[in-house]
C-alpha cells in the first residue's frame, strides 16, 4: 500500500483517483500504453487489460477508456515538472525517467532539424509507463553461475523487452559491489544512460546498487564505460542495453584492461545474438564468457546460462 | 501664537500626506524592480543550468530574501513534494494571496499571476525569448514609474503645501 501511495505521487492530483485504482495492484502492473483516443492498456503477469473510467482493470474493451490528447499532455507536463525545455534530451531519445527509476516512453511528430536528425517530439499522443522495481531476489540464483575461480566472468544478459534484464542487472550490480559468498565486495563503475538502473534524482541512485558503486549518469554509454574506466578504477564494469558499433568497440577497451563486464542486449534467443553482424567480433574475441538468457512463457519469467563451453562458435557464420 | 503653531500644523500635515502618497509610489517602484529582478534570476537559471522550474524558483528563493524568496521556495518544494499541481495552480494560488496585500496595480498584479502561462516551452530559446519579455516588461514598467515619480514629486509637495496654505487661510 505505502509503494502504491508512492507511485501515485507520479500523477497529477485531479487524476490521482483513476490511478488509484489502476495502481490498486500495483505489484501486478508491468506496462501501461496510452494512446489518444484510444483504448487505455495494462499488462499484468503476461496478460493484456483494459483500464475502465474509473481505472478498474477489465477485460472487455467495450468498457475501455480511452484517454485523450490533451490527458497526454498534461501527464507528460507534469512529468516534465511544466519545464518542456529542461527534457529536450530526453524528449528528443524518445523517453523521460521520472524520480524513482519510472520509465515512460513516449512518442509523437517528431520535430527535425536541417540535417535531417531528431530535435524533439511534440504532439505526444502514446505513452508507455514502465515502472521500475528493486527485486532483491533477482540475481541470487543466478549468481554463483557467473563466478569461475571466485572471479566475475564477463557476462551478457539477453533478453527481450519487459523479461526482466534491468532488474536483474541492478541486482546482480549490488551483490558484487556489497561482496557475496563468491568474492569480497568489488568497485562497481555503472552506466546510467536513461537513468533506469540506478534511478538517480538530482544525482543521487534512489535505488540500492550497492556500497562500491559509482554511477555515470545520463551519458552515452561509450562514453560513460571509457571515462569511469579513466576516472573511478572500477573493478566490474555494468551497462544496460548495448546496442550499437561504438558500444560494442567501448567493449574491447574495456576487456583488455582486467575489469569484468556486465551488460543487457536485446535479443529473443543464442540464434538471433549469432546472425546480429555487428556482434560477431564480440564471439570472435570470446568478450563474453557467460551468456544469459531471460525470457518469459505463459507469463512465466525463465532463464537459462551458457558457460564458454556452451556458446556456439558464430564467429564465422553469416 | 496659537494660530502660527496651528497653521505650522496643517501645513507640514498636507505635506506629509504628500511625502506618504510619494512613499507609496516609490514602493510600488521597488516591488516592480524586485519582480524584474526575480524573473532575471528565474531565467538565469533556466539558461544556463538548464534547469526545471522547481530547481530555477529554488536557487532563485535562495538568493531572493524575505517573502518572495519565501513563496518560490514553497512552490519548489510542492512541485518536487508531489504535491500533484502543476506550476501554473501553485505560481497563482501563491503570489494570488501575497499580492492581495502588495501596493500593485491591479493591472500590474495581473502581469505577475499571468507569469505562469509564459513557460512550459518545448523550445528552450523560446522559453528563454518568452522570460526576457516578461523581464522587460516590468523593467519597462518600473523605468515608467521612476519617470512618473519624478515629475510627480515637485507637484506633489507643491500642491500639497499649497492646499495647506489654503486651509490656513480659511481658518483664518
Amino acid at each position: 500500500m505505502k509503494q502504491n501511495a508512492e507511485l501515485i505521487k507520479y500523477f497529477p492530483l485531479g487524476v490521482r483517483g483513476f490511478w488509484q485504482n489502476v495502481l490498486k495492484e500495483h505489484e501486478k502492473v508491468e506496462e501501461i500504453r496510452i494512446r489518444a483516443d484510444k483504448p487505455m492498456m495494462l499488462k499484468g503477469n503476461g496478460k493484456e487489460w483494459y483500464a475502465d473510467k474509473q481505472g478498474q482493470w477489465v477485460k472487455e474493451i467495450k468498457e475501455a477508456y480511452s484517454p485523450g490528447f490533451g490527458e497526454i499532455q498534461e501527464l507528460v507536463d507534469y512529468w516534465c515538472k511544466d519545464s518542456r525545455y529542461a527534457y529536450q534530451k530526453e524528449l528528443k531519445n524518445g523517453f523521460l525517467t521520472i524520480s524513482g527509476g519510472h520509465r515512460i516512453g513516449i512518442c509523437g511528430e517528431t520535430v527535425l532539424d536541417a540535417e535531417g536528425k531528431i530535435q524533439t517530439i511534440k504532439n505526444i499522443s502514446s505513452l508507455n509507463i514502465r515502472f521500475a522495481r528493486q527485486c532483491r531476489q533477482a540475481g541470487e540464483r543466478i549468481l554463483p553461475c557467473l563466478y569461475e575461480k571466485n572471479i566475475l566472468q564477463n557476462t551478457l544478459i539477453l533478453s527481450p523487452p519487459g523479461a526482466g534484464k534491468t532488474t536483474l542487472l541492478r541486482d546482480l550490480v549490488r551483490r558484487v559491489s556489497d561482496g557475496n559468498e563468491f568474492s569480497e565486495g568489488k568497485v562497481v563503475g555503472l552506466v546510467d544512460e536513461r537513468g533506469e538502473l540506478a534511478a538517480s534524482y538530482q544525482g543521487i541512485p534512489q535505488l540500492d546498487i550497492g556500497l562500491r558503486t559509482d554511477v555515470m549518469d545520463g551519458c552515452s554509454k561509450e562514453e560513460g564505460m571509457i571515462r569511469l574506466l579513466r576516472s573511478m578504477g572500477p573493478q566490474v564494469i555494468a551497462v544496460d542495453e548495448l546496442g550499437s558499433m561504438k558500444e560494442i568497440k567501448a567493449l574491447f577497451k574495456l576487456s583488455g584492461c582486467g575489469c569484468s563486464i556486465l551488460a543487457t542486449m536485446h535479443g529473443r534467443s543464442l540464434e538471433e545474438m549469432g546472425r546480429k553482424r555487428m556482434l560477431k567480433s564480440l564471439w570472435k574475441e570470446k568478450i563474453f564468457t557467460r551468456v544469459l538468457l531471460l525470457g518469459r512463457e505463459e507469463g512465466r519469467f525463465y532463464s537459462r546460462i551458457y558457460k564458454e563451453a556452451d556458446l556456439p562458435d558464430w564467429s564465422t557464420s553469416h | 501664537m496659537l494660530d502660527l503653531l496651528g497653521s505650522i500644523l496643517i501645513i507640514g500635515g498636507m505635506t506629509g500626506l504628500g511625502i506618504l502618497y510619494l512613499e507609496k509610489e516609490r514602493q510600488q517602484m521597488g516591488e516592480l524592480e524586485q519582480f524584474s529582478y526575480l524573473f532575471r534570476l528565474l531565467k538565469s537559471e533556466i539558461s544556463f543550468k538548464k534547469q526545471p522550474l522547481p530547481f530555477a524558483c529554488r536557487c532563485a528563493g535562495e538568493k531572493i530574501k524575505g517573502e518572495k524568496g519565501r513563496i518560490l521556495k514553497e512552490i519548489a518544494g510542492e512541485m518536487d513534494g508531489g504535491s500533484g499541481r502543476s506550476f501554473s495552480q501553485l505560481w497563482k494560488e501563491k503570489w494570488g494571496s501575497f499580492l492581495q496585500t502588495s501596493c500593485l496595480t491591479c493591472e500590474e498584479q495581473q502581469r505577475v499571476v499571468d507569469f505562469s502561462a509564459f513557460v512550459g516551452y518545448e523550445e528552450e530559446s523560446m522559453q528563454e525569448n518568452m522570460m526576457e519579455h516578461q523581464i522587460e516588461e516590468f523593467r519597462r514598467l518600473a523605468e515608467r514609474k521612476r519617470e512618473e515619480l519624478e515629475k510627480k514629486k515637485r507637484v506633489v509637495m507643491l500642491l500639497c503645501s499649497c492646499i495647506g496654505i489654503l486651509f490656513v487661510l480659511i481658518l483664518l
